[in-house]
């Protein structure tokens, strides 16, 4: 029998009148690497900040090996022996990757009343050696450092006190190849030095090749536990929607064809840092994909084509049907029916204190506006015809969207964009973080748009997504296009990654 | 059937909801209230004779108006400090004008044309430049004030023809309701109040959005400076005459009655016009009513500050638009402007 490290009994959490947890009981093992499960909004962030001490629960009790365990902040939990890698960006701006890693911590590196700074940045550089990163230098400044690395960042503090239980918050999905193998490794290490792990994602097929077992979560309550052996994809899946789900959510069809007609057209883009001279064209009625690893240069490709960044050559025209329009800011884009969903979503894509109804008529207050006032008998109706249809979860329009949960964020930006009746779609991984049931609607959404003679171009890592989904891919490495493929539902993934790697 | 949808949405938690948006707007009109009243009582309601409440409301009156405008700029989480400065100097022309004769009204549009060339200056150096808002606006403020002292150290400038009618209350608070009800509607209905508190929520979202803003930022300072005209050019006609100190000491009041208002520091969405009427109402029903209970000039200074403090406190305790915003936007300002 695998000792348990930390067990929950009944807890219940609300926020006003949202039940987010209700009477959840589980244990985690020692030994054990458990996957969390469930819907967008499903309560799987919530409870593990209720772990973590990031917030207390509305009533139940949790034990650890045993003892009552009841952490009054993050700080306490990872005294105790708990740590987690949050779902948004949880670094500090502004100072070093050091002072990151031991934010809090600083008692320790003490050298009479002042720190240490030496002694720390070693420590930190300990840290980062123990979790098999050498690819920064801890006296850095954390606002240098890509996404991926400031993910890396907050592995190395998480992990730095040696926690007995290790929570992992839907951080892969952020991170490239690279990034996923470093959570990976660390994660089978502490497994196997008999401690307990916790893993969070959306991607079934990551939570079969990582668990041992998995718990799913359904409207904030416990459906179930499957062992490693009971473990299949459509086990999995019918449990977190509660009903039987085709496991086919991409297009059907294999029909790649699409018009002449080019909507926007890029010619010999370069930019200081990766790009060489890229051509690329979009015509009407296309799904054209991108895909490659992070660093290959195809989401600054998408800010160039949405006129976010300009490049230092080469050039971006519209192509109307009067005349050509060229691409140099966001304002302009927008208005000439080009859309844009940043990968970055919490600081470039949403105002997070503010309401559900003000994001998602954001980018569309000029065309619901007459005389430079925005009419509200129309931005109502649109904001709750964008809830419906995405199947926003939330308490009122008027809620705030940092209270929403993660996939439900994803799905305010998106809403934001279909909101505006745009022509040409750029998405940059724009399913990231949303449920399968979800993914799934977006999808036939997208396919929609495309029907009705929309353009769209889909940045991805995600390489079945492209596969599904794109009438035409694009490979792209190193700040160039290295290969096209026509659409072919039966493409293989590993005849892809070749030209990406 | 056609359901009427506006109305079928919005539900208890619709308001729930919107409540808990526009706790800091409730707070502050409660909290005026409250100094009204207790004011009222401390002094045996002796503060509130007509000549007293005239001197209120004509204190209240310039802070009021400036401060309408100037939520615009805290909205998008800019800050102005030449208010007071361009008040003076814009006074000054309108005074000028008189002198050589010119019909009043057009005095007091020339008043308002000038406050909005300043204010645009200012929203141009930090808008088209990046040069820091606090620090351009200081530069107006201080070449303004200049400007001001220079003429009149050499010709003395005073209301010489009738202004009676820009004197009378009736006027006056006719052109306090319009400008109150314009700025209400274009802050929270107009594309430029929606686009300044979307970019004083995340700028970089807001961009991305489409918003162009750089454009709205300036059409910001430009209402912000029509307001600051039409203030200059009634405290002119109350004054009779231009001197040195016109005005001045206005621009802090008006962020500290602005604060006290309930404005959040940051900006953003939370950002209403209610704050520019029960702030400055707050401010000077307090500071007046100290001093007739006998405080010195002091005494009243400081509690006036402790207040503030209290105020800030209740209010963002706890909330992600800490007190330090403002004073963190200040810091951030210049530490930008260091590392350029
Ligand atoms: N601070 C908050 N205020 C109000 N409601 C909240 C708050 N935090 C979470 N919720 C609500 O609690 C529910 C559970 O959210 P939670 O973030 O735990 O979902 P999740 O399972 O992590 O989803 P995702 O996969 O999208 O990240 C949601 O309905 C969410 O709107
Ligand atoms: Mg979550």
């Amino acid at each position: 029998m695998k000792e348990v490290v930390l067990k929950v009994e009944n807890i219940c959490k609300n926020f006003g009148p949202t039940k987010a947890l209700t009477d959840v009981t589980m244990e985690f093992y020692g030994g054990e690497i458990c996957g969390l499960i469930g819907e967008n909004g499903s309560g799987k962030s919530t409870l593990s900040s209720v772990i973590a001490g990031i917030q207390p629960p509305t009533s139940g009790v949790m034990y650890k090996h045993g003892e009552r365990y009841l952490p009054v902040n993050p700080v306490d939990g990872q005294k105790k022996g708990v740590a987690m890698i949050v779902q948004e960006a949880g670094t500090i701006p502004n100072i070093s990757i050091t002072d990151n890693i031991f934010a809090g911590k600083e008692q320790f590196f003490l050298k009479g009343p002042f720190v240490n700074k030496k002694a720390m940045q070693q420590a930190a550089k300990e840290a980062l050696d123990k979790i098999g990163v050498d690819r920064m230098d801890p006296a850095d400044n954390i606002n240098v450092l890509s996404q991926e690395d400031k993910k890396i960042v907050e592995i190395a503090r998480a992990l730095d006190d040696d926690p007995e239980l290790l929570i992992v918050d839907e951080t892969t999905t952020a991170l490239s190849v690279y990034g996923r193998d470093i959570i990976y490794a660390n994660m089978r290490r502490m497994r196997d030095e008999g401690k307990a792990v916790i893993i969070i994602s959306h991607d079934i097929d990551e939570i079969m090749a990582q668990c041992d077992s998995v718990v799913v979560l359904r409207d904030g309550v416990k459906v179930g536990r499957l062992e490693k052996e009971e473990m299949n994809g459509r086990a999995i899946r019918n449990m977190m929607v509660g009903r039987d789900m085709s496991e086919n959510y991409y297009r059907e069809d294999a029909d790649g064809a699409v018009s002449e007609e080019v909507v926007l057209e890029a010619s010999d883009i370069s930019t200081e840092k990766v790009l060489k001279g890229i051509d690329l064209k979009l015509h009407k009625g296309e799904i054209l994909g991108i895909g490659g690893l992070t660093e290959s240069g195809m989401h600054e490709l998408g800010r160039i084509l949405y006129g976010i960044e300009k490049p230092i050559k080469g050039k971006v025209v519209l192509k109307k049907r009067d005349s050509d329009y060229k691409i140099t800011n966001p304002w302009g884009s927008v208005k000439h029916g080009i859309g844009y969903v940043s990968k970055n979503r919490d600081v470039e894509a949403l105002l997070l204190t503010t309401t559900i109804r003000n994001n998602i008529t954001l980018a569309s207050l000029k065309k619901i506006s007459r005389g430079g006032f925005v009419s509200a008998a129309k931005e109502i109706p649109m904001v709750q015809e964008e809830i419906d249809r995405l199947s926003i979860k939330c308490n009122s329009m008027y809620s705030n969207v940092n209270s929403l949960s993660g996939g439900n964020k994803q799905k305010v930006v998106f809403g934001k964009w279909l909101a505006t009746g745009a022509d040409v779609l750029i998405l940059d991984c724009p399913t990231r973080g949303v449920d399968i049931g979800v993914k799934s609607a977006m999808y036939s959404l997208i396919e929609e748009l495309k029907n009705a003679g929309k353009s769209i171009i889909m940045i991805s890592e995600e390489l079945a997504e492209l596969i599904g989904m794109s009438d035409r891919i694009l490979i792209m490495k190193d700040g160039q296009f290295t290969k096209e493929f026509p659409r072919n539902p039966d493409l293989k993934e590993h005849d892809i990654i070749n030209y990406m790697i | 059937m056609m359901r009427n949808r506006q109305i079928a949405v919005f539900e208890d938690n619709d308001m729930q909801e919107y409540i808990k948006n526009n706790r800091n707007v409730v707070t502050p009109i409660i909290g005026m209230i409250l100094v009204i009243l207790v004011f009222g009582f401390a002094t045996g309601w002796k503060n509130y004779t007509a000549n007293n409440l005239q001197t209120i409301l004509n204190q209240s009156y310039s802070l009021a108006i400036l401060a309408m405008g100037l939520i615009f700029i805290f909205a998008h989480g800019g800050i102005d400090f030449s208010c007071a400065s361009v008040m003076a100097f814009s006074g000054l022309i309108a005074g000028l004008l008189m002198q050589i004769g010119v019909p009043v009204v057009i005095c007091g549009i020339a008043c308002v044309l000038v406050g909005t060339i300043c204010s645009v200056i200012t929203g141009a150096l930090t808008v088209v430049f990046g040069v820091p808002a606090f620090i351009s606006s200081i530069c107006m403020m201080n070449i303004c004030r200049g400007i001001v002292m220079a003429v009149i150290a050499t010709n003395a400038v005073s209301v010489t023809v009738d202004v009676s009618a820009f004197k009378s209350w009736p006027v006056k608070i006719i052109v306090l309701i319009v400008v109150f009800i314009v700025t209400t509607f274009l802050l929270s209905k107009s594309l430029i109040g929606r686009y300044n508190k979307a970019i004083g929520e995340n700028s970089v979202a807001a961009e991305q959005s489409g918003i162009s803003v750089k454009k709205y930022r300036l059409l910001a300072y430009m209402i912000s400076g029509v307001c600051v005209g039409i203030a200059a050019f009634f405290l002119l006609c109350r004054t009779g005459r231009m001197a040195t100190g016109f005005a001045n000491g206005l621009q802090l009041e008006v962020i500290v009655a602005l604060m006290l208002g309930g404005l959040p520091p940051r900006g953003g969405y939370r950002s209403n016009i209610v704050s520019a009427i029960a702030g400055p109402l707050i401010l000077t029903v307090l500071g007046n009513g100290l001093v007739i209970l006998g405080m010195d000039d002091l005494m009243t200074e400081g509690i006036k500050g402790l207040v503030f403090l209290a105020v800030v406190f209740v209010n963002y305790r706890g909330s992600s638009e800490s007190i330090t915003g403002l004073f963190g936007k200040i810091g951030l300002d210049s530490k930008k402007m260091l590392l350029k």
